[in-house]
């Protein structure tokens, strides 16, 4: 799978660089947007088909909210080293980090500390879901199914969340969800922070 | 963004209800897996084309493309290897069990 979605990945950058009109870019944004609905409600059908899921959820019960709890602490623990190797001040790798891969808001909450970081988060944040689509399949094969959703990050809850369902179960389908929504709504709380922290 | 997490749930919510019900046709639910299929690379190959027309990461790119790698190389595997150690600690491989 991980082959077929690189071959395919190219094929969309090279069709978009070569043969597209700038004109084109809001009816992708359109197509996006029906294919994820569409996507969407076919995961839900496969959540529901399967009669055990939320049954087996319960066993997990709360400790749930403890796998996009600690893949959000990792990534940003990871952003502070990296600032630090980087000699940057390390709570600048920390705002990095919080984008969780949700590439639109994370670089305008940081643009007005400084433009330089700001594209660093925006490109960050690009690379991190490009990845994601990557190597989800990889992950959930060789190290674990939840290990796969924390590689999804925030957009765990839409672009990568057919990805994970494709790869694991229905019960990792809506862990999934769960934990890209909380990542999601801990962007606009956590950025902000690591910002102020620098003054 | 507010809106569109309620629309992804009302859509998640009304498939799962829909197929808990039994009321998707059994012809239509072995066709899900492939629908998926097709949908996903189609929405894999849209999200190339924004790439490849975005002219704001490619500028990037030339920029700071290096650190943004490192970032984003260092943070996955940070939060990778988190959940790995939570979840050997406290669900040990429970996910893979209850498949």
């Amino acid at each position: 799978m991980t082959v077929k979605i690189i071959a395919v990945l190219i094929a969309g950058v090279l069709t978009g660089f070569f043969l597209l009109e700038p004109s084109f870019y809001p009816t992708t944004g359109t197509l996006l947007d029906i294919g994820l609905c569409l996507l969407l409600f076919f995961v839900g059908i496969d959540i529901g088909n399967n009669k055990k899921t939320f049954q087996h959820l319960k066993q997990l019960g709360f400790k749930i909210i403890l796998v996009p709890v600690s893949a959000a602490i990792g990534g940003i623990i990871g952003g502070m080293i990296i600032a630090a190797i980087l000699s940057m001040p390390v709570f600048e790798g920390a705002a990095v980090a919080a984008g969780f891969g949700w590439y639109s808001l994370a670089p305008l909450i940081i643009a007005p500390y400084s433009a330089e970081l700001s594209t660093i988060a925006f490109l960050t944040n690009v690379f991190k879901e490009i990845l994601a689509i990557i190597f989800i399949p990889f992950v959930a094969k060789k190290i674990g199914f939840f290990e796969a959703v924390a590689l999804g990050g925030a957009t765990a809850m839409d672009t990568t969340l057919p990805i994970i369902t494709r790869n694991t179960n229905s019960e990792t389908a809506v862990v999934a969800f769960l934990s890209g929504l909380t990542m999601t709504f801990l962007v606009p709380v956590l950025v902000p922070i690591f910002i102020s922290l620098l003054g | 963004m507010f809106n569109s997490v309620i629309l992804y749930l009302i859509l998640l919510v009304a498939g799962a209800l829909l197929s808990y019900r039994g009321l998707i046709h059994i012809k239509m639910l072995k066709r899900v897996g492939s629908l998926q299929m097709f949908f996903l690379y189609m929405l894999i190959f849209i999200m190339g084309i924004r790439l490849g027309m975005n002219k704001e990461v490619l500028k990037a790119i030339g920029d700071i493309g290096f650190k943004a790698a490192v970032f984003t190389v260092g943070t996955l595997a940070t939060s990778v290897a988190a959940v790995y150690v939570v979840s050997q600690l406290l669900f040990k491989g429970q996910e893979r069990k209850i498949s």
